[in-house]
């Protein structure tokens, strides 16, 4: 067995095609439906999304709609709300000057019967020497002076310091409590309250 | 044959839906790009509000922070005449109608107007009809719960003053429209007024404003807050005093000023009377004005320390110079210088010339310095300028120049005639004197306060107008004219030492001067270490022609600022300075 044998000269010639029985119309079909069904519902996947997606935002869309709409009418009512309580702090605020004004205290001092100390007496902590005479205040010390003579037209509201006349009927009478806790040593100096003074500090 | 004709309904069916949104989508663009502009501009032309936004007016406030002017709401009260009928109003928890007279009623009681102007405002075709202009919010709050459909309210606006006539020539006042009209309302308007802004919104048919629609197109500025150096109590306290003065006096009016001596911040400066800015019309127009800025007068014998002051500070006298002081003195020319009262010739010391306040005395020693010199220092005092306070309408006072003098203002001068001051400036020209010889301009306004930063006031540079030592001199005489002085030493003040010069001030009128008198008190407390002092001037006194008249209301104040500063009693004692030689 030679070589050219081995390998042939010339190029095989084809094996000739055999008629075959053309596949049942259905099958073809079938496959070609299948094909075309996987690429139409592919389409339609993908519109489905798209569509279900322009409804999620629509809704989106609405709900924050809805939302803001909710909010304005809120922040307006807030608005409504502030506007209110600012009025009502006007109110109170002119109440609050009127009688912090210096002619409704004057007026109140001396409906109480106060009058001017004129002579201030000083003492100096570094030396202990007392600066001045400690003369008792008296009605004509205080100059010429008496009532409020500077005009407010500002003066809505007036002290009624009449009320509170004698601070004896006035003072709460408190109970006395003893302690529920004991006292415990928490390395502070003790605040002691006399029984009818406020707390004395502790400092020096 | 049921799935083919189905794939072809889906195909179609997605066609379409394709095809439906290329539409809206291709419509979309156009709405949302193309015809975006002129879209927006249609749709909002009805509903777009485009409005200014007013700027807060700043406050003024004292050196404590109080304020004697700020800006409230108020409330303009309106009526729709057209759509005035009966209302039915709660009344106890129960209904009840009201006819339209009654209702009339009931809003007049609450807004202090007759019935009868209601009434006749409520006739009509117009749809507005104002009742009441600026009512306070109580009063709006009162008649807004009364809920009747045709009362309607415009905000506006408005400034209150707390503190009334508290420093009221000083604050001044605004307009009704809100323009600054008078005071540093007026003068520090720069600072007060902000800028108003402007901005747009979209409202929906309820008139609600669209949030996300707001455009800011300018931004407003709120005003800024003006810090006075005045101290609202004092000046209260002074005020009462001058109020005082002025019944006590029948004078035409009393100022008393309180200057730091070391700053020359003014503490106070009252007058009385005094105008309340809440109602400035309630008092005639020169009583809204603040005459301790803007009246200059002839101050009389209040000057004669600035005559001394100079001679000692040339050289040419000291406190124990002596000079033999008649009741009058003729001049070369013929005419006569008088002291205020006859008596026998005097032999004085400069101490004792101011002391008795002895025109004829101080004339020959103070003359012995020339002219030129004097006004050199009148005008290094600060006398015919203004003192750089910039208060509007500030008087700049009377100094001519001494080549105009003629041969008795020459003299007249150096005893406080033929020269004209303001207050403030007699003030100063002491002030000057308690701080070692140099003279401050006076700080009125602290500066102008915008968003916690404080722009200070520009003040102008200190002047050295004498020596320290000549200073010191003059406060020592000063001392002496308290402790022995005739009308001096009713300025006394228990514990303190205290130095300051009467005035006794004719006043001119027309050609000559007439029979009332300006008079003053001059003091400076406490002298060991000046800290305030104190001017005091009633003007045109009826019932007092001296300056007995001011004494009172010096120490009056003067203790009052002592005690306010909490300064302590003097522990030094005076030198010792002769007034008479024999």
């Amino acid at each position: 067995m030679s070589i050219s044998r081995a390998i042939p000269l010339v190029r095989p010639i084809a094996p000739r095609r055999h008629l075959r029985p053309v596949e049942s119309l259905p099958k073809v079909r079938a496959a070609r439906e299948s094909r075309f069904s996987i690429a139409t519902q592919s389409k339609i996947g993908v519109a489905k999304r798209l569509v279900y997606g322009l409804i999620a935002v629509g809704v989106l869309n609405l709900v924050v709609s809805t939302f803001c709409n909710t909010a304005i009418y809120s922040i307006s009512s807030l608005k409504a709300e502030t506007k209110e309580l600012a009025t009502k702090t006007q109110i109170l605020q002119q109440q609050v000057d009127s009688l912090r004004s210096p002619q409704n205290l004057a007026n109140s001092a001396k409906s109480l019967g106060m009058v001017v100390n004129a002579n201030s007496v000083f003492l100096n902590i570094s030396t202990g020497k007392v600066l001045g005479a400690a003369i008792p205040a008296s009605a004509t010390d205080s100059g010429s002076v008496s009532a409020n003579l500077i005009a407010n037209a500002a003066l809505i509201s007036k002290s009624n310091p009449t009320k509170s006349t004698s601070p004896d009927l006035n003072i709460p009478v408190t109970e006395r409590v003893s302690p529920s806790v004991k006292k415990s040593n928490s390395g502070f100096a003790e605040v002691v309250l006399p029984s009818s003074g406020i707390p004395a500090s502790p400092t020096h | 044959m049921y799935n083919e004709s189905n794939a072809r309904r889906q195909k179609w069916f997605s066609a379409l839906v394709v095809f439906a949104l290329l539409v809206f989508g291709v419509r979309l663009f156009y709405f949302q790009v193309v015809d975006a502009k002129e879209i927006n501009k249609e749709s909002q032309s009805a509903m777009l509000v485009n409005r200014s936004v007013k700027a807060v007016r700043g406050e003024i406030v004292d050196s404590a922070g109080n304020a004697l002017a700020s800006t409230v709401i108020t409330w303009d009260v309106n009526i729709d005449p057209v759509n005035v009928g009966p209302v039915v109003l709660e009344v106890d928890g129960q209904k009840v109608s009201f006819t339209k007279e009654q209702v009339a009623e009931k809003l007049a009681g609450i807004l202090r107007i007759t019935t009868d102007s209601i009434v006749a405002k409520m006739t009509g075709e117009g749809r507005y009809a104002n009742l009441k202009k600026s009512v306070s919010a109580a009063t709006y709050n009162t008649i807004r719960t009364l809920d009747i459909p045709w009362v309607y309210f415009d905000a506006r606006q408005s400034r209150q003053y707390s503190y009334g006539a508290v420093a009221g020539n000083l604050v001044g006042f605004v307009g009704s429209d809100g323009s600054a009209l008078a005071g540093l309302e007026r003068t520090m308007n720069s600072c007060l007024a902000g800028s108003d802004g402007r901005e747009s919104y979209v409202q929906g048919a309820d008139l609600i404003k669209i949030p996300s629609s707001i455009q800011t197109l300018v931004p407003v500025k709120d005003g800024g807050n003006v810090v006075l150096t005045i101290n609202a109590d004092l000046q209260y306290a002074a005020q009462q005093e001058m109020a005082a003065t002025v019944r006590r006096l029948k004078a035409n009016w009393a100022s008393a000023i309180v200057i730091e001596v070391k700053t020359g911040r003014i503490l106070a400066a009252a007058e009385a009377p005094s105008v309340d800015p809440n109602r400035p019309g309630a008092v005639t127009e020169q009583n809204r004005k603040s005459r301790i800025f803007q009246t200059a007068f002839e101050p009389g014998s209040i000057l004669k320390p600035i005559a001394a002051a100079t001679a000692i500070d040339v050289g040419k006298a000291t406190p124990t110079t002596q000079v033999v002081a008649p009741d009058r003195l003729k001049m070369p020319w013929g005419q006569y210088i008088n002291d205020s009262n006859n008596h026998p010739p005097q032999k004085l010391t400069l101490t004792g010339v101011l002391k008795n306040s002895s025109n004829t005395g101080l004339v020959q020693i103070a003359g012995k310095v020339e002219s030129a010199t004097r006004y050199d220092y009148m005008r290094k005092f600060g006398m015919g300028e203004k003192t750089g306070v910039n208060f509007e309408g500030e008087s700049s006072g009377i100094l001519t120049d001494y080549k105009t003098w003629d041969r008795m203002t020459d003299k007249a001068v150096m005893y406080g005639q033929g020269v004209s001051l303001t207050p403030i400036q007699t003030a100063m020209v002491y002030q000057a004197i308690a701080n070692k010889g140099v003279r401050l301009s006076p700080v009125l306004v602290e500066g102008c306060q915008e968003q916690n930063n404080l722009v200070k006031t520009a003040v102008p540079a200190p002047v050295r107008v004498v020596s320290e030592d000549t200073a010191r001199q003059t406060l020592d005489m000063l001392e002496k004219v308290v402790e022995l002085g005739p009308i001096g030493r009713t300025a006394r003040i228990y514990g303190y030492r205290v130095g300051g010069k009467t005035g006794t001030a004719q006043i001119a009128e027309g050609s000559g001067y007439g029979r009332l008198y300006a008079v003053s008190f001059v003091g400076i407390a406490p002298v060991e270490d000046p800290q305030f002092v104190v001017a005091v001037t009633a003007y045109k006194s009826r019932t007092v022609s001296n300056s007995l008249g001011a004494t009172p209301g010096f120490v009056a104040v003067m203790k009052q600022v002592l005690r306010t500063y909490k300064v302590p009693p003097s522990t030094t004692k005076s030198i010792k300075l002769p007034t008479e030689w024999k």
